[in-house]
């Protein structure tokens, strides 16, 4: 067991002390550039291959770059003297790979690689097919580059205007520059039986931009490449471009995608940054050990259509002509498109907000309609129960002890006409029968309902409420009027009436009072009644909580005449009840 | 000598029939009418020496129609045969002028009684009530020992808010009155317990310790 972990420990040893010496040695890569480092779209295709490059191979790079700058030094001795100098330099810092990049660049490689770097692998990158020398990939070589379709170009101009007439070609006057100058002259001569091809390449900068800014109506700006112009200023194409198109009174096109965006209008564009990532991969499986023959030269197509759309409405071009599948980059949106967001989110805000609203108006007013409801409900219970009672109250009062009073009167005749003493004695205790009979219905028919109400009024009806309570009670009762009350609508008095009849009730059963008083006065239109005892008082708002049934119903009572109830109260303080409820029509 | 003429004013009929023979043998039952409308016409044209009427009569009620007979003529004698065995009744038939209250029921023993002393010029009250109309006239307006005692709860409020220094505006907000109605509270217990300043009714307020200061 010991044995074998010290070997573990070893094999582990041994494998650590092996890393370092493994990254001690980075891959060597030589970027030959065509011109200086700011050479649209040259510049594009090597940021882009540098980056992929050291992001994606995993190990470490040593990038060593040169620059022809052959539109400077496109002389013969200067080339050979450039070629001396690469020579000794290369003596000391031997590169895994070369990467000449663009065709000036390509073309030097391809030239003179079995002199300065025999050994060494080649990726010719960004580099135009047709330039590409025919034995340059037969040994240890790889390409990734693109085919520039010159009639496409062309054919693009001609789908978005239809009616040019005129296409001007701003191209510059170094060598590259002359050689696609005579390679469009050729590619385009089906098309001059359409239109005519202005060539403006032997003029300095400044005057191109003069020229383009007269150009006769149906005329069209191709820029295919612009590093220098014929007096030997060297030229940011993306600037050119730039302040070509603030000159220019015609629309221009260029080839690659980058330049979207900087102001031509759009067609099939050739993507540097993507020739450059390409570069890269291929590089990378280089560097990782695979034959460059063995990978097949890649030509990177040109993208589908895609068009600045600042670019389509300056000069009136309908999308509905571009071809299928077309790409417009650059919508502007329009204040709608800008803040369509937070339109929708505002209209849905209010929008919720305005249902928020209505269900809240809605179930406000169904619960004002359900207490309206309620409230006529409990005043047509009230009312119905009150005529209820009153009716039998009335059955009883003008029937049943009008029969009996009849029956006690013929009792009494009858006990006249008799002579005999025992009989008439026993008629007598008859009669005496009857009338006690007739009392007890009598008061069963004033507990339903107290015909002195519709007798003798309101102000008698509570004044006799009280007095029979001090007796039946042994607590004296006073009876305050403070208005004279005259005439009472029956539906008041019946309230103020039972409340009063309640509120004694409660005196008597709980209040163990000494004394009550029963006040009416006259009070804002209606009637303030107040029902006062010097008893054991109570919380009231214990009691709101849990309302007995008759607490409960005189405050439906008064409620429903649109009346108030209140209740003064205190544990030890006594208790007042008063009821307001108002004289509709002021009858008093 | 002729039988003095009685009215009777009842809306039971079968009990109209029974007091008339009640009546019978001593008055002569001059008419039977059967409620307080037609007792005041009737009663005008007979001119009957006592009328004797239910309370509760349609159309208007039999303490109503004596009122309006007094009017016309004050010698007019009624006394009343009733269900309502409350001193209430009784006590308000007797300030309308009524000579006699007597229960339906108690009729056989009491109502010829009645009619006899109305004839007298007496006032004849059912014993069953007798004592408790009595002991109300005796009593009379309450004599008031305690001042405080002669306001209503609703007065008693009103002035311990005035005391404790509210001003009507404010008293009527917390009572959920007008001022004008709390002015005239203020008036009312002013006037009962005679009284004829503001201060002279604080003053009273602190005296009677309707407010703790």
């Amino acid at each position: 067991m010991r044995y074998w972990r010290v070997t573990w420990v070893t094999v582990m040893w041994a494998g650590l002390t092996l890393l370092p010496a493994l990254g001690a040695s980075p891959k060597r890569v030589l970027i030959v550039h065509s011109f200086s480092s700011t050479a649209p779209p040259f510049t594009t295709l090597s940021t882009a291959f540098e980056s992929t490059l050291t992001e994606d191979l995993g190990e470490q790079v040593d990038l060593d770059e040169v620059s022809l700058d052959m539109a400077r030094y496109a002389q013969p001795e200067m080339e050979d003297a450039f070629v001396e100098f690469l020579h000794h330099r290369l003596t000391k810092w031997q590169p895994d790979l070369v990467v000449p990049i663009g065709s000036p660049a390509g073309r030097f490689v391809a030239q003179y690689r079995a002199q300065l770097f025999p050994q060494t692998c080649v990726l010719y990158s960004g580099m135009e097919q047709r330039l590409l020398p025919p034995d340059a990939l037969q040994t240890n070589a790889a390409y990734v580059g693109q085919s520039i379709d010159l009639p496409g170009l062309a054919e693009d101009i001609l789908r978005l205007a239809p009616h040019t007439t005129n296409v001007v070609v701003v191209i510059g006057a170094s060598a590259i520059e002359r050689f696609w100058t005579a390679a469009m002259r050729r590619g385009f001569e089906p098309f001059t039986n359409l239109v005519s091809f202005t060539y403006v390449n032997d003029v300095p900068f400044d005057r191109m931009l003069e020229y383009v800014a007269k150009l006769p109506p149906r005329s069209f700006v191709l820029l295919p490449l612009l590093v220098r112009d014929v007096s030997g200023v060297t030229l940011n194409q993306d600037n050119a471009l730039r302040r070509l198109h603030a000159a220019a009174n015609a629309p221009i096109n260029g080839i690659w995608h980058h330049q979207l965006g900087l102001g031509i209008v759009g067609g099939r564009l050739y993507d540097a940054e993507t020739i450059g990532v390409e570069s890269a991969r291929v590089a990378i499986r280089i560097l990782r050990g695979e034959p460059a023959s063995s990978i097949p030269p890649q030509i990177v197509p040109p993208s589908r259509p895609r068009y600045d759309w600042r670019e389509l409405q300056r000069w009136k071009i309908s999308e509905d002509g571009l071809p299928p599948g077309s790409k417009v980059l650059f919508r502007e949106p329009t204040v709608w498109g800008r803040y369509r967001e937070w339109f929708i989110a505002g209209m849905l805000v209010c929008g919720l907000q305005a249902l928020l609203i209505i269900t809240l108006s809605v179930n406000r007013m169904k619960r004002l309609r359900a207490e309206m409801a309620a409230r006529d409900f409990g005043g047509r219970l009230i009312k119905a129960h009150e005529e209820e009672r009153a009716r039998l109250a009335r059955e009883l009062h003008d029937d049943v002890t009008q029969r009996l009073a009849m029956l006690a009167i013929d009792a009494g005749l009858a006990e006249r006409a008799l002579s005999n003493r025992s009989q008439a004695e026993a008629i007598r205790g008859l009669r005496d029968g009857l009338g006690r009979l007739s009392e007890d219905v009598h008061a069963l028919s004033y507990q339903l309902h107290p015909s002195i109400l519709e007798d003798l009024g309101l102000v008698d009806a509570l004044r006799a409420e009280c007095e029979n309570f001090s007796r039946r009670e042994s607590i004296p009762a006073e009876f305050k009027l403070v208005d004279s009350v005259a005439t009472v609508p029956n539906g008041v008095a019946i309230c103020l009436y039972r409340v009063t009849q309640e509120a004694l009730r409660n005196v008597a059963r709980h209040a163990g009072a000494r004394a009550a008083e029963v006040s009416l006065e006259r009070e804002n239109g209606g009637l303030h009644l107040a029902v006062w005892d010097d008893g054991s008082g109570f919380d009231p708002t214990v009691e709101r909580g849990h309302p007995s049934l008759g607490l409960a119903s005189m405050r439906e009572r008064v409620r429903v005449l649109g009346g108030e109830l209140r209740i003064d109260s205190a544990p030890g303080r006594g208790t007042v009840i008063m009821a307001w409820v108002p004289l509709n029509g002021e009858s008093t | 000598m002729s039988r003095p003429r009685v009215l009777l004013a009842d809306d039971h009929r079968m009990v109209a029939e029974g007091l008339t023979r009640l009546l019978q043998p001593e008055f002569e039952v001059a008419g039977v009418v059967e409620d307080g409308v037609a007792l005041i016409a009737v009663a005008k044209k007979l001119s009957p020496a006592v009328i004797v009427a239910d309370i509760t009569m349609p159309h208007m009620n039999g303490i109503e129609a004596l009122t309006h007979l007094k009017r016309d003529n004050p010698q007019v004698k009624v006394v009343f045969l009733t269900m309502h065995q409350d001193a209430a009744y009784a006590r308000r038939a007797l300030d309308a002028g009524a000579s006699g209250f007597v229960l339906k029921h108690s009729a056989p023993a009491e109502l010829v009684m009645a009619v006899r002393a109305a004839l007298e010029g007496k006032t004849f009250i059912t014993p069953a009530l007798a004592g408790e109309v009595l002991n109300a006239i005796r009593l009379g307006p309450k004599k008031a020992k305690d001042p405080v005692a002669q306001l209503t709860s609703r007065q008693r409020e009103i002035l311990q808010l005035l005391a404790e220094g509210r001003s009507a505006k404010e008293i009527a907000d917390a009572l959920g009155i007008s001022s004008r109605t709390v002015e005239s509270h203020k008036y009312q217990m002013m006037e009962a317990l005679n009284l004829h300043h503001s201060a002279e009714l604080i003053h009273f307020a602190i005296k009677h310790g309707i407010v703790e200061i």
